[in-house]
C-alpha cells in the first residue's frame, strides 16, 4: 500500500490519552482508521445535508418569484 | 476547482420557487461541492437574507427553524466583506445604481473570482456588464 509519513500537532491530553489506548506501533494504523472514519461521516454528511434541505422542498408551498423578493427585502427599509 | 457565490435570492427560489431549474442548479452546485470541484461561498448578509425570507414567507415557525437548520447545515463557506471591501460596495452600487445589498454578493464574487449565481433577474440586468455574475431561472 503506498503510504505517505506526515508530522501533525495534536493537543497534549489527546497525545496522553492515545499512548494509553493505542501500543506505540499501532499509532499510524489507528490514525489512519479514525480519519478514514471522520472523512467518510463527513461526505455521508454533506449528501444528507443536501436531501434534508431539498426534502423541505417537497414539503413546503411554493412562492413566485416575486414574492420571494419581497420577503427578502421586507423590513430593508 | 471553481467559486460559486450564491444569494439569498438562490436559495429561497430552490427551496420555495415554482420551477425546478433553480432547485436543480443548487442540487448540482452542492453535488459539486460534495466532490471539491466547486466551493461555494455566501456572505454574512446571505444567513440574513435567507432567515428573513422565511419569516416572510413561511407561517409556522417551527418549520422556518427547522428549514433554516437544515439551511445552516449546507457546506457553504461564509466571506466576510471587510469594511475596506464594503466601500467597494458602496462604490459599485452607485454605479450600478443598486442597493449595497444585493451589490454586496457581486462584490464577494468579483473579489473570489468566482461567479455570483442569483434568481434576482432586477439586479443582474443592471449588473451583468460586470461579468461574474449568472442568473439562474
Amino acid at each position: 500500500m503506498n503510504t505517505q509519513r506526515i508530522t501533525i500537532s495534536i493537543p497534549g491530553y489527546l497525545y496522553r490519552k492515545l499512548t494509553v489506548h493505542v501500543p506505540k506501533r499501532k499509532v499510524s494504523r489507528f490514525v489512519a482508521a479514525a480519519l478514514e472514519e471522520k472523512l467518510m461521516v463527513q461526505t455521508n454528511g454533506l449528501a444528507d445535508a443536501a436531501g434534508e434541505f431539498f426534502q423541505w422542498r417537497t414539503r413546503l408551498p411554493k412562492v413566485d418569484e416575486s414574492a420571494i423578493r419581497e420577503a427578502i427585502q421586507k423590513g430593508r427599509t | 476547482m471553481t467559486i460559486a457565490v450564491i444569494d439569498a435570492s438562490f436559495v429561497l427560489t430552490a427551496l420555495l420557487g415554482e420551477t425546478h431549474g433553480p432547485a436543480d442548479q443548487f442540487k448540482q452546485l452542492l453535488s459539486d461541492a460534495e466532490k471539491q470541484k466547486t466551493s461555494v461561498y455566501g456572505t454574512q448578509l446571505l444567513v440574513t437574507e435567507v432567515a428573513n425570507g422565511l419569516r416572510f414567507s413561511l407561517k409556522d415557525p417551527k418549520t422556518s427553524s427547522a428549514v433554516f437548520a437544515a439551511f445552516s447545515r449546507l457546506p457553504i463557506t461564509v466571506f466576510e466583506l471587510s469594511s475596506a471591501h464594503m466601500g467597494t460596495v458602496l462604490a459599485l452600487s452607485y454605479e450600478l445604481g443598486t442597493t449595497v445589498y444585493d451589490t454586496s454578493y457581486h462584490v464577494a464574487a468579483l473579489l473570489l473570482a468566482g461567479t455570483l449565481h442569483t434568481c434576482d433577474r432586477e439586479y443582474y440586468k443592471k449588473a451583468v456588464g460586470k461579468g461574474h455574475i449568472r442568473l439562474i431561472d
